[in-house]
């Protein structure tokens, strides 16, 4: 569904992404860790092109989203990112994300976070959105609390809020970029279950995360990178209990 | 005596100092009014990912800011004031200077709002401009009117430079009183304690406005 080829990324002189090749099969869920500094979440950004990368392709569905043989100026990214920003609107429709920090829009209501990109996105009516949203809402217990302000609920609830924003536009795939890494350990538990709750229903995600045991439990595949590069790719029994690079073995020791 | 004299001077020219207080008000709003409308536009120059655009408005906020008033309101009085009106000019002026500040002030307000909500909104699809107007300008509008409100208080103490075109504002009632009565400094007196009167509600405006916002 998703195909990232030969990406690389570049801060100034700092190398985040070195060669990077990945794809997102259909209804496959992907787990990316490895040690903070690694370019985990560029990566993940550059899946929906939040950040451009300096040189690769990413095709989504056979269709080229980004293709570039190497951005030398910060004029030139400015432009390509300009030239490429209106197609990309619709590909993340179908490409979501939900961010460590939640940003669950603060001037809007609880039920008015999902329900503008529904109404603008999808042309259809305040009610019908309403209704959808509703509904997404009783499936994560906030429905009493849809027309509150969203800066008014938990950690927990924001981030339960922003996974259902997300889904409410039926994507095909949703990244998560450290989903419990910014929460208070007595509300990881019901943001995890509610994204194998969600993945369950038939969606792609790729997953960056520190939460080693929900890796392994919720991934077809596990990524293991380092420095830039992917170091080690498998099944998450491969990935885990079997290591073969002395850097994933490093890295395991220290976290598990 | 000079209290008397305050007196007498309130007592015979109260209508000059309530006709100049409005002129100066009047000045003031159409300033920030229009200087808001057009500072918007440069703000939203400033930022834009276009560098043409966003050269055109640094370069404006550069110049309005870089160069004293003063010389701003004359350059453009003697160059439009023939064709608008001498009033018009001076508006003009005023609003135009004003822009570069209140620019700075929305694009300053726009920054402070963080950049995960527009991150978010565009990864739901959302276009970028349509992020700005739902997600981005309702969240800056918070930053951006206690400092709006300030800006106004100092256009209400800049218009006095306009006396130098005598177009009727409070510091023109001066010259009127000196003219009859040979006094100075009683309708210096006068005009400085309106000007506070004026500065002085507007900034305790602003004030109740910021908390009522804070508040919501």
């Amino acid at each position: 569904m998703i195909k990232l080829e030969n990406i690389n990324k570049t801060f100034g002189t700092q190398e985040v992404l070195k060669n990077i090749n990945l794809e997102v099969k259909d209804n496959q869920v992907i787990s990316i860790i490895g040690p903070s500094g690694s370019g985990k979440s560029t990566l993940l950004r550059c899946i929906n092109l939040l950040e451009i990368p300096t040189s690769g392709k990413v095709i989504y569905n056979d269709k080229v989203m980004f293709s570039h043989p190497g951005i030398t100026s910060k004029r030139e990214y400015e432009k390509i990112s300009r030239s490429i920003d209106k197609s990309l609107n619709s590909y993340r429709e179908k490409v979501g994300m939900v961010f460590q920090h939640f940003n669950i829009f603060k001037n809007l209501s609880v039920i008015d976070n999902i329900t503008l990109a529904l109404i603008q996105n999808k042309k259809i009516s305040k009610e019908e959105a309403e209704k959808i949203a509703l509904n997404l809402l009783e499936k994560i217990g906030l429905r009493d609390k849809a027309y509150c302000k969203s800066t008014k609920l938990s950690g927990g609830e924001k981030q339960r809020l922003a996974i259902i924003r997300a889904t409410a536009l039926k994507p095909d795939c949703l990244l998560f970029d450290e989903p419990t890494s910014a929460l208070d350990p007595e509300m990881v538990k019901e943001v995890l279950d509610l994204i194998k709750e969600i993945v369950k229903e038939g969606m792609s995600a790729v997953i960056v995360t520190h939460e080693m045991r929900f890796a392994e439990e919720i991934s077809d595949l596990v990524i293991f990178m380092d420095k830039g590069e992917i170091v080690e790719v498998g099944k998450p029994e491969a990935i885990f209990h079997n290591p073969s690079s002395n850097r994933l073995k490093d890295f395991l020791n220290k976290v598990l | 005596m000079f209290i008397e004299n305050i007196f007498r001077i309130i007592q015979n020219y109260y209508i000059d100092f309530l006709r100049g207080t409005w002129v100066t008000i009047k000045l003031a709003v159409i300033a920030v009014f229009f200087g808001t409308i057009l500072g918007s536009l440069i703000a939203v120059a400033k930022i834009s990912k276009r560098p043409i655009l966003a050269k055109v408005g640094s370069v404006y906020v550069e110049v309005f800011r870089g160069i004293p008033l003063l010389l701003q309101l004359w350059v453009i009085y003697l160059l439009t004031s023939t064709t608008l009106g001498k009033t018009a000019a001076v508006c003009l002026a005023l609003f135009l200077n004003s822009a570069a500040y209140v620019a700075e002030i929305i694009r300053s307000g726009i920054e402070s709002v963080d950049k995960g909500q527009m991150e978010a909104a565009r990864s739901l699809g959302l276009s970028r401009w349509f992020s700005m107007r739902k997600i981005i300008f309702p969240q800056a509008i918070k930053n951006i009117l206690p400092a709006l409100g300030n800006e106004f208080v100092t256009v209400i103490k800049e218009t006095s430079l306009a006396s130098a075109f005598y177009i009727g504002d409070l510091m023109t009632i001066k010259n009127t009183i000196t003219t009859s009565t040979y006094l100075s400094l009683e309708p210096y007196i006068i005009i400085g304690l309106i000007y506070l009167f004026l500065t002085f509600t507007i900034s305790k405006l602003v004030k109740l406005l910021e908390v009522k916002l804070n508040h919501d």
